[in-house]
């Protein structure tokens, strides 16, 4: 197996990075590896490159890769909107292709990377997608983030003149619809907020016209209702896998992500090249 | 146990949710969850998300704040707030529900 860095160009210019896998023998599907972002991309970092070079060992090729204003890859991460990121995901999926010479590649994605794999999968005639712990609703999302920017303020905030080190709660940042967000030194932008409020894959109604695994990675070791209600959804080909694993992307610790690499090898080791 | 308290409670949620490595019985009700247990702002998230899905409770944007999710009494007093039942003590899982 080999790992090649490098650069590709979005279709407007913009260099992508990522990282090629090539396994020793290419022997199934290539596989297009989508990323979270903000923070959740820094804390997930370990575990996917883990992912990628599992299923490298298994016989995939894979490209891992940033978007945008998101890691090693150029571009602006106040400039970008969420319409950018299918043509980001693109240019990988072909830069894939051309590494790999395959002529089809799964997508797989973590977090707003696996809500974006599951909208752009038809488009891209994606023989296989894997949905890691999705994005479902977009404004819920957002809320949690705000509620987290001002908790995260609430903690960094020198304490007061004579306020004791337990009750920081002068110097919050702005945090009110309309304003960008700092995430845990990630700057939003408020329309990048916007575009990700009006994601809903609860109302997903469209079944997708390939195999697809969507991963429940929680406290819990019995299906989520709402993860129940998406791969019902997303037709007869979706399946459900429940792994029992701390969120990652929300740690800075690692994990023992055995348990989710199983899953995602055996599943994609049934998809047909 | 017959009946659990609501901070009981509390913090087998805390501790299922976040897979602590510690039992939640080592958790004393007046425990800074962050300066003690070393929680952070995303495991805080958890429990704000914890009391929704489990307990029901709706918080408004503008009813966060660490303090008020920085002990278990604290947490216990958020619920009681939103909804004065909860802090009733409550059948064990495996207990019987009581009558009428």
């Amino acid at each position: 197996m080999s790992e090649t860095p490098g650069f590709f160009p979005a279709r407007d210019g913009t260099p992508l990075y990522g990282v090629y896998h090539a396994p020793s023998e290419a022997s199934r599907v290539a596989v297009l590896i989508a990323p979270g972002l903000l923070e959740e991309r820094k804390s997930a970092y370990a575990v996917l490159a883990g992912l990628a070079r599992d299923l490298a060992a298994a016989g995939h090729p894979v490209l891992r890769f940033d978007f945008r204003g998101s890691g090693e890859s150029g571009g602006d991460p106040a400039a970008r909107r969420w319409a950018h990121l299918p043509a980001d995901l693109a240019a990988a999926r072909e830069a894939l292709l051309r590494l790999s010479g395959r002529s089809a590649a799964a997508l797989a994605g973590l977090r707003l990377g696996a809500a974006l794999v599951l909208q752009e999968a038809a488009r891209l005639a994606s023989p296989a997608v894997v949905a890691l712990a999705p994005v479902l609703k977009g404004s819920s999302e957002v809320r949690l983030w705000r509620v987290r920017s001002k908790m995260r303020a609430e903690l960094t905030a020198a304490p007061a003149p004579g306020n004791s080190g337990t009750d920081r709660t002068s110097g919050l940042s702005p945090n009110f619809p309309g304003a960008a967000l700092d995430l845990d030194g990630f700057t939003v932008a408020p329309e990048f907020l916007d575009d990700v409020a009006r994601l809903d894959l609860t109302a997903c109604s469209a079944p997708l016209p390939a195999p697809a695994l969507v991963v429940q990675v929680s406290h819990r070791e019995t299906p989520a209702a709402e993860h129940e209600r998406l791969v019902a959804a997303l037709g007869p080909m979706a399946q459900l896998a429940c792994v029992r694993l701390e969120p990652f992307w929300d740690r800075v610790e690692e994990v023992d992500a055995g348990g989710l690499y199983q899953n995602v090898r055996r599943f994609l080791a049934g998809v047909s090249l | 146990m017959p009946n659990e308290r609501l901070e009981d409670r509390l913090k087998a949620m805390l501790a299922e949710r976040l897979m602590l490595k510690f039992r939640p019985e080592e958790i004393g009700d007046g425990d800074d969850l962050i300066e003690k247990w070393g929680l952070e702002s995303v495991q805080l998230m958890e429990i704000v998300i914890g009391l929704e899905e489990v307990f029901g409770i709706q918080l408004g944007d503008d009813e966060f704040s660490v303090k008020r999710f920085r002990t278990i009494e604290n947490i216990a007093g958020v619920v009681r707030e939103k909804d004065p039942r909860a802090g009733s003590p409550q059948p064990a899982a495996d207990g019987l529900a009581p009558a009428g």
